[in-house]
C-alpha cells in the first residue's frame, strides 16, 4: 500500500512541480518588470496599436482588443492542459505493480490495462472538474466581480463576450487534452511498442475459480480506446453545459428580485462536486444505461455506440444557449 | 485684471456673484474699458465652476451693455462713457447699502439721533481723506464726481 | 431646447430581502439635459448607486424604463451603441489590470474614436497619479484617480461619475474639478455626478436632483433651487404655522423662523401685509436646503424598509 502511495506522491510532484516552478518564475519576472517600471517612472506614452491582421478585420476595434486580451490571458491554458493530461496518462508507467510480475504475467497487457483504466477514470472525474472550471472561467468575466463590471460597461455585445470566451477557453482545453493524450500514446508506443495491437486473447496469468481479474481482462479486451478519447471531449462539454446553466441562473424566482448573495457560485460548484460523487456511486450501482446514453465512458467494458456521442453534445449545446439567455438577463 | 472669487455655498447664485464682481471690478478701476476678459471656459476652469454659469453671467452683462463680444472672438469691457456712470453708481450704492442699513440699525438700538450719526460719518470721511492726503484717490477718468 | 442625455420614467428597483421588500429606487423620473453638469445628491442608501447601475445596464429595473441618448440599456441591440458614448466611474473602485498604465492601455482600444492619450497624460500630471504602482499597493485616493482618468480620457459624450471623490485630498479634489470643467464639458458633453459631497457638487453643477429613500425630492436648475428657498425670520402676533410655501416653521414667543420653498417673495409680502415685521431674510446654501428637505421628508414618511401598501 505504501508503495502505491509513494508512487502516487512522486507522480503528483512530477506533475505539479514544473507548473509551480514555471508559475513562480513568471510571477517573479512580472514583479521585477513592475518594480523596474516604477523606478523608471516614464510618462504615459503608449505605443500606437498595430493594424489588424486579415483574420481580425471583420471585428470592431473593441472586439479585436477583447479577443487579443482573451488570447493573452488564456495562452497558458493549452500547454497547461496538455501537460496535465500527458502526466495523468503517463502515470501508469510509474506504477510499481508494473514491475511486479506477480499480478499479471504479461506486464505489457497490465500496462495497457492501467492506461485505459486511467483514461476511463479521467473521463469519470477530471472531465467533470475541467468542465466546471471552464464554466467558472467563462462566466466570471460576465457575471461576477471586477472583470464583469468592467467588460459589461465597455461597448461589447454580451453574446460576443460569451461565445468568444467559451470557444477560446473550451477550444484550448480540448485541444490541450487531446494533445496530451496523443503525446502520451506516442510515448507509450515509442517506449514499449504498440501494445494495444498485440494483446494476448488468453488471460496472461494463472487463473483460479471466481477470479475477478478474468472479468477485468475481458472488459479490457472489449474496451474501445478511440471512444474513450471521444468521451473525454463530450463529457467535458456536457459538464461545461450543466455548470454554465448553474452559474448563470438567476438568484431568485422571476418576478421577485433577489439582492446579491455572493455565496451562490460557491454553492453551485459545491453542489456540482457533491453530485459528481453521488453520480459516480449511482453509476457504479446501476446498470450502465445512463452513462451509455450520455456517452460517459467511465468504466472499462463494452463501449457505447459512436452515434451516442451526439447526445451530450446536443444537450450541452441547448444548455449553453440557455445559459447565454440567462446571462443576458442577469445582473452584475 | 479680473480677479473673481466665488463663495459657492453662500446661497447666492454663482452667476449673480460673477456679474456683481465684474461690475465691481469695473467700478473700482481694476478693469479698464476695452480690456479683454478671459473666455468663459478659462474663467470656469480657474474658478472650478460650470462654464454654462459663466456664460450666463457674461450674457446678462452683455445684455446690460457692460461688456460686449466681438464676432471674431473675445469679450471686452464695454465703452462706458454712455451708460457707465448711472450703472456703476448703482453698483457702488448697492455695495454700501447693507453697511448703511447696519449702521442705521445699530444707531437705532443705541438710540443715537440722526444728527449725531451724520456728524460721525463726516468725521470719519475727513480722517480718511487727510490720512491718505499723500496719495491721491485713484483716478477714474469716466466716473469722477458722481458720488 | 435641449435634447436629453438621460431620461428615466418611473424607474423602480425592489429588492426582496429577509425583512420584506425594499424599494431602493421608487418611481424615479429624472431628466438630464445634454451639455449640463447634473448633480445627483442624496444620503447613503438613497438609491443613487442603484439608479446609476440601472442606467449602465448592470442592474435590471423591476419596472419603469430609462433611456440614454434615446437608447435602452436593457435592450441587447441598443446597449452596445449606448456604451460607446458613456464613460463610467463605478462606486466600487477595485480596478482591472495590474497598474494604471496597463488599465489605460487596455481601455484606450475600446474607444478608438474618442480616446485621447494627451488628455490621459495631462490628467495623470494634474492629479499626480503614479501610473506604475501595482493596484494592490495603491491608496484609495489613487485608485479613484485611476478610475477617473480611465473614464475622462475617453472623452465620452456622457460621463457618469459615482462617488468620484472617495479618498481624494483637497488638492486632488480641486484638480479634479478643474479637469472636469475644462476637458469634460466641451462640445456639449454631459456629466452626471452622484455624490453626497454637496460643496463640490454645488460648485460645478447647473442641474440638481435630490434623492431620498429612492424617491426624487427635487429636480431643477441649481439657480432656480437656490432662489426658491429662503430662510425668513418674522415677528408678529398671528404668524401662520402651515402654508403652501412653508417647508418648516419654528416659533418662539411672537417670532417665527420659516424655511420657505416655492415662492418666498409672495409669502413675505403676505406676511408684511398682515402686519408682521420681517427681521431677516436670507438665502440657503444647497447643504442647508438638502438637510431641510431630508428632515421634512423623514417627518412625513414611515420608517425606511417597511413594506409599502
Amino acid at each position: 500500500m505504501s508503495g502505491q502511495l509513494q508512487s502516487l506522491l512522486v507522480s503528483i510532484c512530477l506533475l505539479v512541480g514544473p507548473i509551480v516552478v514555471f508559475g513562480v518564475y513568471k510571477v517573479r519576472r512580472n514583479l521585477r518588470g513592475i518594480r523596474q517600471a516604477e523606478r523608471d517612472a516614464l510618462g504615459y506614452v503608449p505605443k500606437p496599436e498595430p493594424k489588424p491582421g486579415i483574420l481580425l478585420r471583420g471585428f470592431s476595434a473593441p472586439e479585436r482588443k477583447y479577443l487579443l486580451q482573451l488570447l493573452r490571458t488564456t495562452r497558458y491554458a493549452f500547454p497547461l492542459m496538455s501537460w496535465l493530461t500527458l502526466g495523468i496518462f503517463s502515470l501508469p508507467i510509474l506504477d510499481p505493480r508494473f514491475f511486479n510480475h506477480n499480478t499479471w504475467n504479461d506486464p505489457l497487457a497490465f500496462l495497457w490495462f492501467r492506461t485505459l483504466l486511467g483514461a476511463a477514470t479521467f473521463v469519470g472525474i477530471s472531465c467533470f472538474i475541467f468542465g466546471m472550471i471552464t464554466a467558472a472561467a467563462v462566466l466570471a468575466t460576465l457575471r461576477f466581480g471586477t472583470a464583469a463590471q468592467f467588460f459589461r460597461t465597455r461597448p461589447l455585445g454580451i453574446g460576443f463576450l460569451y461565445w468568444t470566451s467559451l470557444i477560446v477557453v473550451l477550444g484550448s482545453e480540448l485541444a490541450g487534452m487531446l494533445t496530451g493524450v496523443g503525446v502520451a500514446m506516442l510515448l507509450l508506443a515509442a517506449i514499449h511498442g504498440p501494445i494495444w495491437l498485440h494483446l494476448p486473447t488468453a488471460f496472461p496469468g494463472v487463473v483460479t475459480p471466481n477470479d475477478g481479474r478474468l472479468e477485468l481482462y475481458a472488459s479490457l479486451l472489449a474496451t474501445s480506446p478511440p471512444r474513450i478519447f471521444l468521451s473525454i471531449c463530450t463529457t467535458t462539454v456536457l459538464s461545461l453545459g450543466v455548470s454554465a446553466v448553474l452559474l448563470a441562473a438567476p438568484y431568485s424566482w422571476p418576478g421577485r428580485q433577489g439582492s446579491r448573495p455572493n455565496v451562490l457560485p460557491a454553492l453551485a460548484m459545491a453542489f456540482g462536486m457533491c453530485s459528481l460523487i453521488v453520480l459516480r456511486a449511482v453509476l457504479d450501482l446501476n446498470d450502465v444505461h445512463l452513462p451509455t446514453w450520455l456517452f460517459v465512458y467511465s468504466r472499462l467494458g463494452p463501449p457505447p455506440p459512436y452515434a451516442f456521442a451526439l447526445i451530450p453534445v446536443a444537450i450541452s449545446a441547448c444548455l449553453l444557449i440557455l445559459a447565454r439567455y440567462l446571462i443576458g438577463k442577469s445582473e452584475v | 485684471m479680473l480677479i473673481v472669487h466665488i463663495a459657492a455655498n453662500s446661497g447666492v447664485p454663482i452667476y449673480l456673484q460673477i456679474e456683481q464682481q465684474i461690475k465691481q471690478a469695473i467700478a473700482s478701476g481694476l478693469l479698464r474699458p476695452g480690456e479683454e476678459l478671459p473666455s468663459t471656459r478659462r474663467t470656469a476652469a480657474e474658478l472650478r465652476i460650470n462654464p454654462n454659469t459663466v456664460a450666463r453671467a457674461y450674457t446678462e452683462l452683455e445684455r446690460e451693455g457692460v461688456i460686449r463680444t466681438v464676432p471674431g472672438g473675445g469679450t471686452f469691457v464695454g465703452n462706458l462713457s454712455a451708460l457707465a456712470p448711472r450703472l456703476l453708481k448703482a453698483e457702488k450704492l448697492r455695495r454700501l447699502r447693507p453697511i448703511a442699513c447696519q449702521l442705521a440699525i445699530e444707531a437705532a438700538q443705541l438710540r443715537i439721533p440722526a444728527a449725531e450719526l451724520h456728524k460721525l460719518l463726516d468725521e470719519s470721511l475727513r480722517t480718511f481723506e487727510s490720512g491718505s492726503a499723500g496719495k491721491t484717490p485713484a483716478q477714474h477718468p469716466d466716473q469722477e464726481g458722481d458720488l | 431646447m435641449n435634447a436629453l442625455a438621460i431620461e428615466t420614467h418611473s424607474l423602480t428597483k425592489v429588492f426582496s430581502g429577509i425583512r420584506g421588500a425594499t424599494r431602493a429606487v421608487d418611481g424615479l423620473s429624472i431628466s438630464v439635459p445634454e451639455g449640463s453638469i447634473y448633480g445627483l445628491l442624496g444620503r447613503n442608501s438613497a438609491g443613487k448607486t442603484t439608479t446609476i447601475r440601472m442606467l449602465m445596464g448592470l442592474a435590471r429595473p423591476t419596472s419603469g424604463s430609462s433611456r440614454i441618448f434615446g437608447l435602452d440599456p436593457t435592450s441587447e441591440r441598443e446597449r452596445v451603441a449606448m456604451l460607446r458614448l458613456v464613460g463610467y466611474v463605478p462606486e466600487d473602485k477595485t480596478l482591472l489590470g495590474l497598474t494604471a498604465r496597463k488599465l489605460f492601455e487596455l481601455n484606450r482600444c475600446f474607444y478608438p474614436e474618442t480616446w485621447s492619450d494627451d488628455l490621459a497624460r495631462k490628467a495623470v500630471e494634474r492629479l499626480e497619479l503614479p501610473i506604475d504602482t501595482p493596484f494592490l499597493k495603491l491608496s484609495m485616493g489613487n485608485k479613484t484617480k485611476s478610475a477617473l482618468i480611465t473614464a475622462i480620457a475617453q472623452r465620452s459624450r456622457l460621463l457618469i461619475l459615482d462617488e468620484p471623490t472617495t479618498g481624494l485630498d483637497p488638492v486632488s479634489l480641486d484638480a479634479l474639478l478643474g479637469l472636469l470643467v475644462e476637458d469634460c464639458t466641451a462640445d456639449g458633453r454631459t456629466i452626471l455626478v452622484s455624490s453626497h459631497q454637496l460643496a463640490e457638487i454645488e460648485q460645478i453643477s447647473d442641474h440638481i436632483g435630490i434623492l431620498d429613500r429612492g424617491k426624487l425630492l427635487l429636480e431643477d436648475r441649481l439657480d432656480q433651487i437656490l432662489s426658491s428657498f429662503r430662510r425668513v425670520t418674522a415677528t408678529g402676533t398671528a404668524l401662520p404655522k402651515i402654508g403652501p410655501a412653508i417647508l418648516s416653521a419654528r416659533s418662539e414667543g411672537n417670532s417665527s423662523q420659516y424655511i420657505l420653498q416655492g415662492d418666498p417673495n409672495s409669502f413675505v409680502a403676505g406676511l408684511v401685509s398682515d402686519g408682521a415685521t420681517v427681521a431677516d431674510s436670507a438665502p440657503l446654501s444647497l447643504n442647508e436646503i438638502f438637510l431641510e428637505l431630508c428632515r421634512s421628508q423623514k417627518a412625513e414618511e414611515p420608517a425606511f424598509g417597511e413594506v409599502q401598501p
